[in-house]
């Protein structure tokens, strides 16, 4: 049997080759101890059109195993949280106004920004949106693979012998359902197809073992088919490994369909938050009913899809007062004059509208 | 419904060659068959719909509907006029006739024209006279529900949603019999991408054209079609009426499909199978769940029902019509006798 057998088998028994376990992994899954611990994050960026805060006030969290999407369309400020997360945001012009962002206990935000260098591919993984320059292109995916494994070796001390990273190599490819791994490890990224491409970026990011792993845009520019698969084999990895997912996305079905819970972002504020498949069902935000309504069903004499004229919102030129009034069917003066805060709910949701300032309210 | 359709394509087959290596020309070269024996038609003032995954030949099909292509085999029928794709009159006359969006709004628009003059320029291209000109801009305008700002506007200065309603009135500028949409809300933000399907079926009621929609997004298509064709790596693997096809499904890929979208809720049903394509025999055969030994022939499209056509062997004892009509007099037969029965 030769090694890439070995890792078929690895993978689809579930068991680990090679001795190289996932260090203080698998049986955790359940403990709902919070991993990231974002608070009152804002953002500025000094640009020549002035002073923009494509992040205000953005406090979100995550529990170990647990997959949380973050959603919004473009503009919304969703990938700017993502690269703020990572500390990865240029400065200049990026500028960390207020706000902690607490991983595993520590805040990252205090002191200087090598508290991030030392966790950021670590312990914090990360998938960009775009798979292409997430992959250098003149080396082939096993060079590349090869080593992100010695750096990891180096910096834990942990030597790790030629083979247990050939194998390992493998055994992460075979998993993400990738045919023919040896072959792929050959090939250059401009060989291989989007859908590949993507699996190969999360491989190269869990690689490293991390506990929890960022996903900007996962599928977005795969074909329909190609995200499906991606998004079950997400799934699978963060029930086997209990993995912490924070997925950045634009689309609020396929968020619901592998997120424990959602945020829903707007011009830079979260407006919406609660379990995925009740945010779906019953929005309590307007705009959150706008995204759900957007969603196309039925068939061709289904009555025309309810949604306003609008674009999302430009942080260069926010209105006063709440940040959705031009698009929302229901505002009113309050909405023009005063800008809701985030309210609290019955059953850990919560929604920037005051409509729910005293409580869950049903819709007109 | 009127009988004559606008569109009939018969054996449509496109086939790219790849040379390798600094002697290419003298290197036999590799084959690419990005249509392979496609037949449809599309009747007047319907919408079809055409799913596919990437690389499955929906967009080469919408290139050589307009001239960008041309067919290896087979052939292209516009309103019964049969077109030779070396014939310079007869691109004019398909291109006359057949509006095209791209999927890219922002690679499709000339950067240096302002909006109004990308508008326009079909206009001056098929000799309309100025005074009407200045006219059908400010109708179209109107009907793609572009504000009045934006005309004097360049593509840049646009957003995405704005972006693609230009391209449509580009597109329809000169009256059209057919509008070809390429994945046209596919670079969108969904509630933009509503607003977009809303303008579309808009203009489907306001004005007289048959629509070729183009999407690999189930949903958009159901929501927008009368009839949904399905394409895998080339081949059309099953088409029939939008209804017949999302609520039973014939086509094991069909299936595969359909269930996708119809689970909302878990992700576990999904296979995290590659689709490979068979070399040999049907294309889908390698993946197949329902796979047997017949499968190593190519199957050829059965009649599986009224206007219901899939090319899979399982239905070849299923009393087949013979003729391969794909399906518009059936359906207007089969009109006819909802018509009467009320």
């Amino acid at each position: 049997m030769n090694i890439g057998d070995q890792a078929r088998q690895g993978a689809a028994s579930g068991h680990v080759v090679g001795g190289w376990d996932w260090p203080g992994s698998l049986p955790q899954t359940g403990s709902s101890e919070v991993i990231l611990e974002v608070h009152d994050l804002t953002i500025d960026f000094n640009s020549i059109d002035g002073r923009l805060r494509p992040l205000e006030g953005v406090s979100i969290s995550v529990s170990n195993g647990e997959i949380v999407g973050v959603v919004g369309e473009s503009g919304s400020g969703k990938s700017t949280l993502s690269l703020a997360l990572l500390g990865l945001l240029d400065s200049p012009p990026a500028v960390y106004t207020r706000g902690s962002i607490s991983f595993q206990g520590t805040d990252l935000l205090k002191g200087s920004m090598a508290a991030f260098s030392k966790v950021r591919g670590f312990k914090l993984g990360m998938v960009l949106q775009e798979s292409i320059e997430a992959l250098n292109p003149v080396y082939t995916i096993g060079f590349q693979m090869r080593e992100a494994l010695e750096v990891l070796a180096e910096s834990t001390g942990r030597p790790i012998k030629k083979e247990e990273i050939e194998s390992e190599c493998l055994r992460l490819l075979a998993e993400l359902c990738i045919d023919n791994p040896e072959l792929v490890l050959t090939k250059y990224p401009h060989e291989l197809s989007g859908g590949m491409r993507k699996r190969v970026a999360i491989a190269m990011s869990v690689l490293e073992r991390p506990r929890l792993l960022i996903l900007d845009e996962p599928t977005t520019g795969l074909d329909a088919y190609v995200q499906n698969r991606i998004l079950s084999l997400l799934k699978r990895m963060s029930e086997e490994y209990g993995l912490a997912m924070l997925i950045v996305t634009h689309d609020l079905v396929l968020a619901s369909r592998i997120c424990d819970r959602v945020y829903v972002m707007y011009a830079g504020r979260i407006l919406e938050s609660g379990r995925a498949s009740q945010v779906l069902r019953e929005p309590l935000h307007p705009y959150t009913r706008v995204l759900v309504s957007s969603v196309p069903e039925g068939f061709s004499d289904s009555p025309d899809l309810p949604v306003q004229s609008g674009e999302p919102a430009d942080v260069r030129k926010l209105p006063r007062g709440c940040k959705f009034q031009e698009r929302c069917p229901l505002v009113r003066e309050r909405c023009r004059m005063e800008e809701p805060q985030l309210f609290l709910l019955p059953e850990d949701r919560t929604s920037r509208c005051w409509l729910m300032e005293s409580g869950i309210r049903t819709y007109p | 419904m009127e009988s004559a359709p606008i569109l009939e394509l018969t054996g449509l087959s496109v086939v790219f060659r790849t040379h390798r290596g600094i002697l290419r020309g003298l290197a036999p070269s590799d084959e690419v068959r990005a249509l392979d024996n496609v037949n449809f038609e599309i009747g007047s003032q319907e919408v079809l719909g055409l799913a596919g995954e990437t690389g499955s030949g929906k967009s080469t099909l919408a290139r050589t509907l307009v001239g960008l292509y041309s067919p290896t085999a087979g052939e292209v029928r516009m309103l019964g006029r049969t077109i030779d794709y070396r014939s310079r009159e007869d691109i004019r006359y398909l291109r006359k006739n057949v509006g095209i969006v791209f999927q890219d709004p922002v690679g499709s628009l000339n950067p240096r024209l302002r909006v109004k003059e990308i508008i326009a320029e079909a206009a001056i291209a098929s000799g309309m006279p100025p005074v009407e000109r200045k006219q059908r801009v400010e109708e179209i305008v109107q009907l793609v529900g572009l504000r009045e700002s934006a005309l004097d506007a360049f593509p840049r200065e646009l957003s995405g949603g704005e972006k693609q309603r230009v391209s449509v009135a580009r597109a329809l500028i000169v009256p059209k019999k057919l509008l070809v949409l390429d994945e046209p809300t596919s670079s969108l933000d969904v509630s933009v991408q509503a607003q977009v399907l809303n303008l579309l079926r808009d203009i489907r009621r306001k004005l007289e054209i048959s629509i070729l929609f183009i999407s690999h997004d189930l949903r958009v298509l159901k929501y927008m079609s009368d009839r949904v064709g399905l394409l895998f790596y080339g081949k059309l693997v099953e088409i029939a009426d939008t209804r017949q096809l999302f609520n039973e499904p014939r086509h094991p890929y069909t299936v595969e499909l359909v269930s996708h979208i119809n689970d909302s809720g878990s992700s576990s049903s999904s296979s995290p199978v590659e689709h490979k394509p068979s070399a040999t025999g049907c294309r889908y055969s390698q993946v197949c769940p329902s796979r047997f030994s017949r499968c190593s022939e190519e199957p050829p499209m059965y009649s599986v029902g009224p206007g219901h056509y899939a090319a899979c062997h399982l239905f070849e004892s299923e009393p087949s019509s013979g003729k391969l009509s794909c399906g518009l007099s059936q359906l207007s037969a089969m009109a006819d006798r909802e018509n009467t029965s009320n």
